[in-house]
């Protein structure tokens, strides 16, 4: 279980004109929860050569490369150019146990891991978000600029408010200012309950390894050579289920690289829906594999991760 | 290497193999389909392979490639290496996971050709071509093109050999191949051994035979596999036809297999011969099962080869396992073969000595009959599935800890220093290089800047002229101080 969907809730509810880089592969956090979200790596020197070329495959819905992977790429990115983050109005970078190798833009928020220090060691204000997830509590430390922290927890706390609200009751909200530089959100469950959505994603959101066939409205066409696609998932999720439109016999799924046990269903329209179970987890970023027999005519139409 | 007769070491260890599969139209792909079907004895084995879907033997599962490193990681691993582009994922995986590498072609330039290796990489392959060689390969880096001999010159073996912790060759003649090209150092680690026996159910003579519509009186002469120029279709040719005038009137000749017609237009060949033209039938791509029937309805299997790479064959293993009358060249790994077990066709006087074979044995069956039962002994005795798979374990166990030869070398040398004067020539260059992998440095000294314009100028085209075809010049710069020279930035592959 993990408050990864809740903060991403959060997130969403408190800036709502957010950009987020999550730093965090091979556990990444806000990717793929909180949408548009882009993810890579903090230091591609620690990756294993084969882990390395495997990430390098992938490509984020515009296009680019994973961040952390091409230092060219990267370039406008880390220089908080406008067009990189798509001219969002706020930008945050999710930093886990790897400390980055690139200097930050100075005025992204930062998500760190509790207690964690800014990366260029810079005093900033501290803003602990408690977020429960069925008995346990995850606590994430967002990093503000210090003039800002008033206006940023204040967001923060109306937005915990709303979610609690919605909730009819079943989580509480709390939002004490600890001090000048220090004050926290928590977003508990009131029954050990797990904020646990099902999140669907369309194929052209997804980040994938077929650069040369970008989704289009319809969806990913597997009926090019080499018919099957590797999808950046992140981490395993308890279930999920691939649609496939058009002739999707002798379609397969594949955790990880192996192939999943699934239940097919076919679907409205033409649609053939393929779903799997979670699988062991293996060393590296969670990868969900599509690949259908020759000759193909099917399209990828939609991702969904189930609870 | 002795094999084991039993398992000494704990069962259910992980091996994952990288390797086509079937259906890939591929006899490597076949072979190591058989070849894990009996590891999986002694392994929990996993086969990556390029075609997600690909048809596994039973308790083997198939695994993106691309994702593999993650089971083998710390573990055993095998790769299946063929000369043919559908080993480039096995290529690329090996860069990144060493284990042991099964050879099963010593000459990988078609390899390398076909999987984009850039023209830098291709060319410092050359680096291993020995002396006598040396001026095919300039000839090779000046022009930028390759000719069909060069398949022969130059391996281009020496990545695969430096990356893998042992190899295997399936005959002394591959083995003593390489040893001759990249040097007793670079081959230490190579392992012979034979091609497997097909585990295959072969039906009795008749019982093919009534299957495919061939008279039981008929003598039939099969081939098998790709069609390929090597193959040598024209001296068979020639020879069926000579066979038939002096009375091999029952002679019947299948071609088990597809054409290529850009190699050897095998189908025009046999409709110019008239004496053939009603004999022969080429069968196109053959199921397993299907190929098996023609292989076991046949009196002799012909597998020719000129020139040889050092290639085993997987059709001459199923015409063992068929108990055919096998007949080859005597020549390459094939020389190695007992000359009880099949009947050698010389390289000189190829034709007659062929058609004398084909004529006599079809006017003698029992001779073709004892020739194949002695053929199909050896083969049982030395090439049992089984007992393959045993050794390949052995060698797999015992090379577990020994790093590639390519990660020992990744400490590198300082910069080489020569002197640039009238006696520095391209030899003395080569031989300074000589160890070097990958990226060095090269300084070229002169007493003082002055000097080192001279010398520039004394020799036009200077460092194409000095530096070997297998050296690739990255950058220039021109150096004053400690020491006046030119200091070149060069990658000597081989990393």
């Amino acid at each position: 279980m993990t408050a990864a969907p809740l903060l991403a809730a959060l997130l969403r509810a408190a800036l709502p004109g957010l950009r987020a880089l999550d730093l965090g592969l091979p556990e990444p956090l806000l990717f793929p929860w909180l949408p548009g979200t882009l993810c890579g790596v903090a230091d591609a020197a620690t990756l294993p050569p084969a882990e390395a070329a495997l990430l390098r495959r992938f490509r984020h819905p515009d296009g680019r490369p994973l961040v952390g992977l091409d230092r060219t790429a990267d370039a406008a990115l880390f220089a908080a150019a406008p067009e990189a983050w798509h001219e969002a109005e706020e930008r945050l970078i999710r930093c886990g146990a790897a400390v980055p190798r690139h200097p930050l833009p100075a005025d992204a928020l930062l998500l760190v891991p509790p207690d964690a220090a800014h990366v260029s060691g810079a005093p900033t204000s501290r803003m602990p978000l408690l977020l429960g997830a069925g008995g346990t509590v995850e606590r994430h430390d967002l990093l503000v600029p210090q003039p800002r922290l008033h206006a940023i927890h204040t967001a923060f706390a109306r937005a915990a408010e709303a979610l609690a609200e919605a909730s009819d009751g079943r989580w509480l909200a709390r939002s004490p200012a600890v001090s000048a530089e220090i004050a926290s959100v928590s977003l508990l469950p009131e029954n050990g309950q797990t904020c646990a959505p099902a999140l669907s994603l369309p194929a052209d959101a997804l980040v994938h390894d077929r650069p040369a066939s970008r989704a289009g409205p319809d969806g990913l066409d597997l009926s090019v050579p080499p018919h099957r696609v590797r999808v950046l998932l992140g981490s395993v999720p308890a279930r999920l289920r691939i649609t496939l439109r058009g002739d999707a016999s002798g379609a397969a799924l594949f955790g990880d690289g192996a192939r999943l046990p699934i239940r097919k269903a076919e679907g409205p329209e033409g649609e053939t829906c393929l779903e799997a179970e979670a699988w062991p987890r293996s060393a590296g970023v969670a990868v969900l594999g599509v690949a259908l027999p020759r000759p193909a005519r099917a399209v990828l139409a939609r991702l969904d991760l189930l609870p | 290497m002795r094999p084991e007769r039993e398992s000494s070491v704990p069962h259910r260890e992980r091996l994952t193999a990288f390797t086509p599969l079937p259906p890939e139209r591929n006899g490597i792909a076949d072979y190591a389909a058989m070849l894990l079907g009996a590891l999986a004895e002694h392994y929990d084995c996993a086969a990556a392979c390029d075609d997600w879907l690909a048809e596994a033997p039973p308790g083997v599962t198939v695994l993106d490639p691309s994702l593999a490193h993650r089971r083998a990681a710390g573990g055993r691993v095998l790769h299946q290496v063929g000369n043919n582009p559908g080993h480039g994922f096995v290529l690329e995986a090996l860069r990144r996971v060493p284990g042991v590498t099964t050879l099963h072609d010593p000459g990988l330039l078609h390899l390398h050709q076909t999987t984009d290796a850039p023209r830098d990489a291709l060319l410092s392959g050359l680096r291993a071509a020995p002396p006598a060689f040396a001026r095919y390969a300039d000839q090779v880096a000046r022009d930028g093109s390759w000719r069909r001999a060069d398949h022969l010159l130059f391996p281009m073996a020496g990545e695969v050999l430096s990356r893998s912790r042992a190899a295997v060759v399936h005959s002394r003649f591959a083995r003593n191949r390489l040893r001759a090209l990249h040097g007793a150092a670079a081959t230490a680690h190579l392992e012979v051994i034979p091609h497997l026996l097909p585990p295959l159910a072969v039906p009795a003579r008749e019982e093919a035979r009534a299957r495919l519509g061939i008279p039981a009186d008929a003598f039939v002469v099969c081939t098998a596999g790709f069609a390929t120029a090597a193959k040598r279709f024209d001296w068979l040719i020639a020879a069926t036809a000579l066979a038939v005038e002096r009375g091999a009137a029952a002679l019947l000749w299948l071609h088990a297999g597809a054409e290529r017609p850009e190699e050897f237009p095998l189908a025009a060949a046999l409709a110019e011969s008239p004496a053939l033209r009603e004999r022969a039938r080429i069968t196109g791509y053959l199921t397993e099962a299907a190929l098996t029937d023609h292989v076991a309805a046949c009196d002799m299997l012909v597998n020719l080869r000129f020139p040889s790479g050092g290639e085993s064959s997987g059709s001459l293993a199923r015409g063992f396992a068929a108990g055919a009358c096998c007949v080859v060249s005597d020549t390459g790994a094939y020389a190695e073969l007992p000359r009880d077990a099949v009947l050698h066709v010389p390289l000189a006087g190829a034709v007659p000595a062929l058609a004398e074979a084909l004529a006599s044995l079809a006017a003698d069956p029992a001779r073709a009959s004892a020739i194949s039962a002695a053929g199909r002994r050896y083969a049982q005795a030395e090439m049992a599935l089984p007992a393959v798979a045993l050794r390949y374990r052995a060698l797999v166990e015992a090379s577990r800890d020994r790093p590639p030869a390519a990660a020992r070398a990744r400490a590198q040398p300082p910069t080489i220093s020569l002197a640039l004067g009238p006696e520095l020539t391209p030899r003395v260059v080569a031989r300074a290089l000589d160890g070097a992998t990958g990226a060095c440095r090269l300084l070229l000294a002169a007493p003082t800047l002055d000097a080192l314009a001279d010398r520039s100028l004394d020799r036009p085209a200077l460092l194409t002229a000095l530096l070997p075809p297998w050296a690739a010049l990255r950058s220039v710069r021109v150096l004053e101080e400690p020491r006046a020279g030119l200091l070149l930035d060069l990658d000597a592959g081989g990393a």
